[in-house]
C-alpha cells in the first residue's frame, strides 16, 4: 500500500515533468512505468507508445515496452486479447 | 528555465525512489525499479462460484507404511486442499463424499464428459477438481566424500562418511472440469521433492512440506497472485 502511494506521488511528478517538457520521450517512459505500478495499464500502454514514437531506437525504452506487452498479454481478459486490442506489436517493433 | 525545472523534478524523483527502496543498481541516466504486478488466475472464473473437490486417485502410497506410521495420502490431501481453497479463494467449496468413478485410468477420466456433467449437476458445482497423487519415499542414505583439515599437520584430507537421508517426492496431477458441460478445462502436474537428514523422517511431515511448497502454484489456478517485474526509469 505504502509503495502504491509512493508510486502515485511519482506519477504526479512525472505528469508535471511531462507538462514542462512534452517532447521528452524519457518522461513518457517514466510515466508509463508509474502507470503500470499503479495499475493503470491502458494508460501505460499509451505512454509507452508515445515514448517509442519519439525515440524508437532507445534500448531501455524498447525493453520496458516488450516486457510490459508480455505481462499485459497474459493479464488482459480473454475477450480483449481475442479482440486484438492494442498490444499486438512484437518485441523490438516500433508501434 | 524549462530545462532547469525538468532537471529539478527528475532529481527529486530519483532521490524519492532511491530512498524509498524502489530502486535497484544504478547506471548513468537510468535506474532499475521493481514493480509488483497482478497475475491473473490461470482458470477463467467468470460466472463460476462453486467448486467440488472429488477424491484424488492414489497412484503410489508409500507413506502408508513409512516409519511404522500410517498416513492416508488421499484423505490428508483432500482435507488439505479443501481447507486451502476455503481459506484462499472466494469459491464455495463442496465436499461430494464418496464418488464412484467409471474408470481409475486418469487419462480416460479426462474423456468422461457425461460423468463429470452428471457430477456437476448433482452437486450444483460450477467446477470440479480431480486428479491423482503419487507420493514416493526414497532412502537416499549413502557414503559422501567430505574434506577435513588435520589438527596435527594442518593438511586437508578426504574421508567417506555415511549420511542418512530420506527424500519425499510428491507428484500431483490436477484436473479441473466444467460442472455444466463436463469438459476438461485444465490439467497439469505439480511436483516437489524434499530431503531430510535421518532414516526415520516422518512421512506426514515430508508430505506437508511438499504441499506447502506447491501451494502457491496450486492456488495460482484459482486466485489472482502478484509477481515482481523490473523496469527502467530515466533519471536525467
Amino acid at each position: 500500500m505504502a509503495r502504491r502511494q509512493l508510486w502515485s506521488e511519482a506519477l504526479f511528478r512525472f505528469q508535471q515533468a511531462a507538462k514542462a517538457d512534452p517532447s521528452n520521450p524519457r518522461v513518457y517512459n517514466n510515466l508509463a512505468v508509474a502507470c503500470e505500478a499503479t495499475g493503470q495499464f491502458e494508460k501505460a500502454l499509451e505512454y509507452y507508445r508515445k515514448a517509442l514514437q519519439m525515440d524508437p531506437d532507445n534500448r531501455d525504452l524498447r525493453g520496458n515496452y516488450s516486457r510490459f506487452v508480455e505481462f499485459y498479454q497474459s493479464f488482459k481478459p480473454p475477450e480483449e486479447v481475442a479482440g486484438g486490442a492494442s498490444t499486438d506489436t512484437a518485441e523490438g517493433e516500433t508501434p | 528555465m524549462r530545462h532547469h525545472r525538468r532537471g529539478r523534478a527528475t532529481a527529486i524523483l530519483a532521490v524519492t525512489l532511491v530512498t524509498a527502496g524502489l530502486a535497484l543498481p544504478f547506471e548513468a541516466g537510468s535506474v532499475d525499479v521493481r514493480l509488483t504486478l497482478p497475475q491473473r488466475a490461470r482458470l477463467d472464473l467468470t460466472g463460476r462460484n462453486s467448486i467440488a473437490i472429488t477424491p484424488f486417485l492414489v497412484v503410489s502410497r508409500e507413506g502408508d507404511s513409512g516409519g511404522g506410521r500410517t498416513v492416508d495420502i488421499q484423505k490428508e490431501f483432500d482435507r488439505y486442499l479443501t481447507k486451502v481453497m476455503r481459506r484462499e479463494t472466494e469459491l464455495k467449496v463442496i465436499e461430494p463424499g464418496p464418488v464412484e468413478f467409471p474408470t481409475y485410468d486418469i487419462d480416460q477420466l479426462g474423456r468422461e464428459k457425461d460423468f463429470w456433467r452428471v457430477i456437476g449437476e448433482r452437486l450444483q458445482a460450477d467446477l470440479i477438481v480431480c486428479g491423482s497423487l503419487d507420493f514416493d519415499i526414497q532412502d537416499r542414505t549413502g557414503y559422501r566424500t567430505e574434506s577435513y583439515v588435520s589438527p596435527f599437520d594442518g593438511r586437508t584430507y578426504y574421508r567417506q562418511v555415511l549420511v542418512e537421508q530420506t527424500g519425499f517426492e510428491y507428484d500431483i496431477l490436477m484436473q479441473v472440469y466444467d460442472g455444466e458441460s463436463g469438459e476438461l478445462l485444465f490439467a497439469d502436474n505439480f511436483k516437489d521433492f524434499q530431503s531430510y537428514e535421518g532414516e526415520e523422517a516422518d512421512p506426514l511431515q515430508g508430505m506437508f512440506e511438499n504441499l506447502y511448497s506447491l501451494e502457491d502454484r496450486i492456488l495460482g489456478l484459482f486466485v489472482q497472485k502478484e509477481v515482481e517485474a523490473s523496469r527502467t526509469l530515466f533519471t536525467d
